[in-house]
């Protein structure tokens, strides 16, 4: 028994006579590790289940969940029972989180580019080697700029010191950002903050193309008062979704009214004529807020009779929805999707706005309520960088003016930009561009150095959700298993840097835990912290009731202001219109390496794993095309192909097409599957606002003569979704 | 002989004495008084899909790529079927969230040879895998198409299998699986209150489709217990409930609301929907 002492010989023994287990702290086999009952590591007990409170992204989508782990293994996350935010519900994305976690196809190590941009050719690293490459490039930048997604709180505050220290500025790209949104709240309602819906104590809703209950700003907060609101009290809520493309929210409303695409604030107008001149709201509401913004006589220019061709929508429908609103109070208008991504998207936001003024809705339970002003000791969520800003900083790069560096983290602009902006060859004008992230994206595939993150659940971090649940809430985020990859967090990676390079500006912490725990000392103060800290951890964040402001009493704005909607085209060369969609499971795309979210299905068609386009069946008739063909949709600045799904629900002339397919990078169930909608928009603006326009594309389709059975849940009789008869007719002949 | 065994033999004898018919939950009657069953208010449901994640996630149901879906193989214990009602600009889109009803008459346990499928003293439809032989004869039974069988073995790709639930066993080539109701969250509910010499609450069961429901449109609940919430709901909601495909006469596990609309045109009583889904 050389080499093989006493005691570890016992030990073995024990291990062998007791039953040995293999206890892995959420390690692959090459870390698995013979381990005895006698001598159990801390925190892994066999069969033992252990709950850890965390986030389940990096993005301020505001959901807390708690994460069932066993032998250090993430098994399950749900809902954090006692945030207040989601109320221990969740929905699909945050659920998958723990296979982005085992992803098979996550960077393990960092990678330097070997050949040409996008070319997908890079050689392995060690870790030092690819910091010391890094240090290098940025010891020799006179500017750096950070792009990121819209990441929140110490982490937000760290890329954002950290550019400003080297010379640079922090860029935040969200794909299909909320930036008009947040804008028509500060116009509407005076508001720095976004307001909260008290969707449940309200009696009707009435939605200008905000997809609420799917993908809009905080779909689990909206769903848990979506329950009250139908069925939690006395009185049932009413829905009306109005909109030119049927969301899932549209698809749960009790009135779902086509409109025409940007055509949602003449119709907003029109409706609160119709509660003004049939008083169908209490003057007091209304003739004060009227006056503001125009007077009767800019209103009654909206009557029914004048925008229902104009809108779409038929003079009776108009005055039914004014009625069935005015009338189901307490309640709200909302606006976002496709009415905010119009041209004139900010003018229809505000018309909408508008609504809740006349009914009093601003301010009152079941309406718009405020969310409490931040301390000065949190940092805010980081408001998303325009994408009149961002193709402005590319079309900089591009003269010629480009910053030396750029550290990219979770954000995938050369995937969601359209290619009209030509943001890749910006990017590419940058001659250092290093890409974080947990799986290969089209912008790290542009990188010069990607570097692997850790990820969500490997990680310590806090978060401020927006919008708030009418309290002052920060979330924590907490490592829940031991790291799964050699990936280093966002934060260290910075901290790190900037530790190195200049010391003296840098701040007084060496990781992100010590960043987040000062943070929470500065931000819940009071009795002995380190219980405080212990019970935080516990709960996932800390919460209270706060101060909120009240909001303005009317609108920022002019009736006069709302103006027609333009185009990509004048509609002969490419008369349909294309209304891209985030889906419930595959959202902007960010999460599409994950297959639990490309095999869910889209509520509305059912659809999986491809990129189709919803058509009305007269327009399929039209073309010549029926379900599962293969078309090819062209619009002024691109073209890409989709499968035919023909849509009872669409309205003719209109393609709504799910964004998030057409990846080139990001693993065995990403790459090369479908198509990029987003690509092919045109870079169109929302007028004072800045965001993209992307409902503002016009396009022709031509069939391609291919077909490809659609991967679809439901089962139709006719045997074109399905390769073969099932059923085969007998007669008596 | 096991219990579960017990059960069967006792069902067999009611069977032959009782001819043709099949006795119900209520005629054999739950030992323990408890009968697990489900309240769906369709009212609340948004078709968000987040039951089915919830369930993938909870009960290692292999993956669903492409080709599983195109074959019509996919495996989803929970899912949510979407009816179409009417034409532009007057479409309505129906969402209904269907798994196993948990039959008291179960049309699927009196055709498996051998007693894989069997009904246990508390309502549940239980499958045992490792009794199952694959004759597919319970999926061919069940009118709600919710029994899905294993054409191939299930693979995670490492490091994935570490998410893999201990509780639950991955189901090989060659047998059928289907909703357990969360079988192991009940059994785990059931020692911790016997530990605790107590009954189990009201609520304390959750499957993972019911916990993770943002809107609380599907409650689990003990359906005969009177005092429960969701039995109380589907007492004050009687105009709502139904069953589905109640003209087969067998005795779901599970109640659904009807969606409440404002609007309707359609007779109340009328639940066809414009297109057969499955």
């Amino acid at each position: 028994m050389s080499g093989l002492g006493r005691r570890r010989f016992l030990v073995g023994s024990a291990a062998l006579a007791g039953g040995a287990t293999v206890v892995a702290c959420a390690a692959p086999e090459r870390e698995s590790q013979v381990q005895s009952f006698v001598l159990q590591p801390e925190l892994s007990l066999p069969g033992q289940e252990l709950w850890f409170a965390t986030t389940c992204a990096h993005s301020s989508c505001g959901n807390s969940v708690v994460v069932r782990t066993i032998d250090g293994r993430a098994k399950k996350v749900e809902g954090n029972p006692a945030f207040p935010v989601n109320q221990g519900k969740l929905n699909v994305r945050s659920q998958a989180g723990v296979q982005s976690l085992y992803h098979p196809d996550r960077l393990t190590v960092p990678k330097r580019r070997r050949g040409l941009r996008g070319a997908n050719e890079f050689e392995d690293l060690e870790w030092p080697a690819g910091l010391d490459l890094l240090t290098e490039k940025m010891s020799e930048a006179r500017s750096v700029v950070v792009i990121t997604g819209p990441i929140s709180g110490t982490r937000a505050r760290i890329a954002r010191d950290f550019a400003t220290a080297f010379g640079g500025e922090h860029l935040v790209y969200e794909t299909l950002e909320s930036t008009v949104w947040r804008k028509t709240v500060q116009d509407g309602l005076g508001a720095r903050r976004l307001p909260y819906l008290d969707i449940a104590n309200a009696h009707s809703i009435l939605s200008f193309g905000a997809d609420f209950l799917s993908t809009w700003l905080s779909p689990t907060q909206y769903g848990v008062g979506y329950g009250e609101f139908r069925q939690g009290h006395g009185e049932r809520g009413r829905l009306i979704q109005v909109e030119p493309r049927m969301s899932l929210t549209g698809a749960n409303a009790d009135s779902w009214v086509y409109v025409h695409p940007g055509q949602e604030g003449a119709l907003a107008l029109s409706i609160a004529q119709v509660i003004a001149a049939e008083g169908l709201a209490p003057p007091d509401n209304w003739f004060g807020v009227v006056s503001e913004v125009g007077g009767l006589d800019a209103l009654n220019a909206y009557a029914p009779d004048r925008v229902s061709q104009r809108t779409g929508v038929p003079v009776e429908r108009i005055q039914e929805i004014a009625r069935e609103f005015a009338s189901h109070q307490p309640g709200f208008a909302i606006a976002g999707g496709p009415a905010l991504a119009s041209t004139n998207g900010l003018d229809n936001g505000l018309a909408a706005m508008l609504l809740n003024h006349m009914v009093g809705s601003v301010g009152q339970p079941g309406g718009l309520l405020p969310n409490p002003d931040l301390r000065s000791s949190v940092t805010p969520p980081t408001e998303p960088t325009s994408f009149a800003d961002l193709a402005g900083r590319g079309n900089t790069w591009l003269e010629g003016e480009p910053p030396d560096v750029a550290i990219v983290f979770e954000a995938d602009p050369v995937y969601g930009m359209p290619e009209a902006t030509r943001f890749a060859d910006a990017l590419g004008k940058i001659p250092f561009v290093v890409g974080i992230g947990t799986i290969m994206s089209e912008t790290l595939g542009h990188s010069h150095l990607v570097l692997p993150s850790s990820h969500a659940f490997e990680e310590w971090g806090d978060y401020v959700p927006d919008p708030a649940p009418r309290q002052h809430v920060v979330g924590l985020q907490q490592p829940v298993v031991r790291p799964t990859t050699s990936g280093r967090s966002f934060g260290d990676i910075l901290l790190t840097l900037w530790h190195d390079l200049r010391p003296n500006l840098a701040p007084p912490w060496d990781t992100m835990r010590d960043a987040v725990r000062a943070n929470a000392a500065e931000v819940f103060r009071g009795g002995d912290f380190e219980e405080r800290w212990v019970e935080l951890l516990k709960n996932g964040g800390g919460w209270n009731d706060d101060w909120a402001p009240e909001f303005r009493s009317s609108p920022n704005w002019h009736i006069n202001l709302l103006a027609e909607p333009a185009f990509s085209d004048n509609g002969v060369e490419f008369p349909l219109h294309v209304i891209p969609f985030e889906g419930v499971a595959l959202g902007g795309g960010d999460e599409t390496a994950n297959p639990w979210l490309q095999a869910t299905p889209d509520p509305i068609s059912t659809a999986t794993w491809t990129t189709w386009v919803e058509m009305n069946p007269s327009t399929a008739a039209a073309l010549n095309v029926s379900r599962g063909d293969v078309v090819r949709i062209e619009t002024a600045h691109g073209e890409f192909e989709a499968g035919v799904y023909i849509s009872p629900a669409a309205a003719p002339g209109v393609l709504g097409v799910p964004i998030g397919q057409g990846h080139t990078f990001g693993g065995r169930w990403r790459e090369d599957r479908g198509s990029n909608v987003l690509a092919s928009l045109a870079p169109l603006t929302v007028a004072g606002a800045g965001g993209l326009a992307w409902a503002a594309t016009r396009a022709r389709v031509r069939p391609t003569g291919d077909y490809r059975q659609l991967p679809t849940i439901e089962v139709l009789p006719n045997a074109r979704n399905d390769v073969e008869e099932v059923i085969v007719q007998i007669t008596n002949e | 002989m096991s219990s579960s065994a017990n059960e069967a033999a006792s069902r067999a004898s009611a069977v032959s004495s009782m001819g043709q018919t099949i006795p119900t939950d209520a005629e054999v009657g739950h030992p323990e008084g408890v009968r697990w069953g489900m309240v769906v208010d369709l009212d609340r449901c948004t078709g968000c899909q987040a039951c089915v994640v919830a369930c993938q996630a909870e009960n290692n149901i292999a993956l669903n790529e492409e080709q599983r879906v195109l074959e019509r193989r996919a495996k989803t214990w929970i899912r949510i079927e979407r009816y179409w009602e009417g034409e532009f600009p007057n479409a309505k889109a129906r969402f209904i969230p269907v798994l196993c009803q948990h039959c008291g008459n179960a049309p699927c346990e009196t055709v498996c040879p051998v007693w894989a499928t069997y009904h246990n003293n508390e309502g549940l439809n239980v499958q045992v895998y490792n009794r199952c032989i694959g004759t597919r004869f319970c999926a061919n039974g069940c009118p709600y198409s919710v029994r899905y069988f294993n054409f191939w073995n299930p693979e995670w790709p490492e490091p994935m299998n570490n998410q893999l639930n201990p509780d639950v066993t991955v189901r090989t080539k060659g047998i059928i699986e289907k909703c357990t109701f969360c079988i192991q969250r009940i059994n785990r509910v059931q020692v911790t209150a016997k530990t605790e010499g107590r009954e189990i609450r009201s609520g304390e069961v959750q499957p993972a489709c019911a916990q993770s429901c943002p809107t609380s449109a599907l409650v689990f609940c003990d359906l005969n217990d009177p005092e429960s919430a969701p039995a109380q709901l589907a007492e004050a909601e009687a105009g709502r409930s139904y069953t589905l495909l109640e003209h087969f006469g067998t005795d779901p596990g599970i109640i659904y609301l009807k969606k409440v609309d404002p609007h309707a045109e359609i007779l109340e009583d009328d639940h066809a929907p414009a297109e057969a889904h499955a």
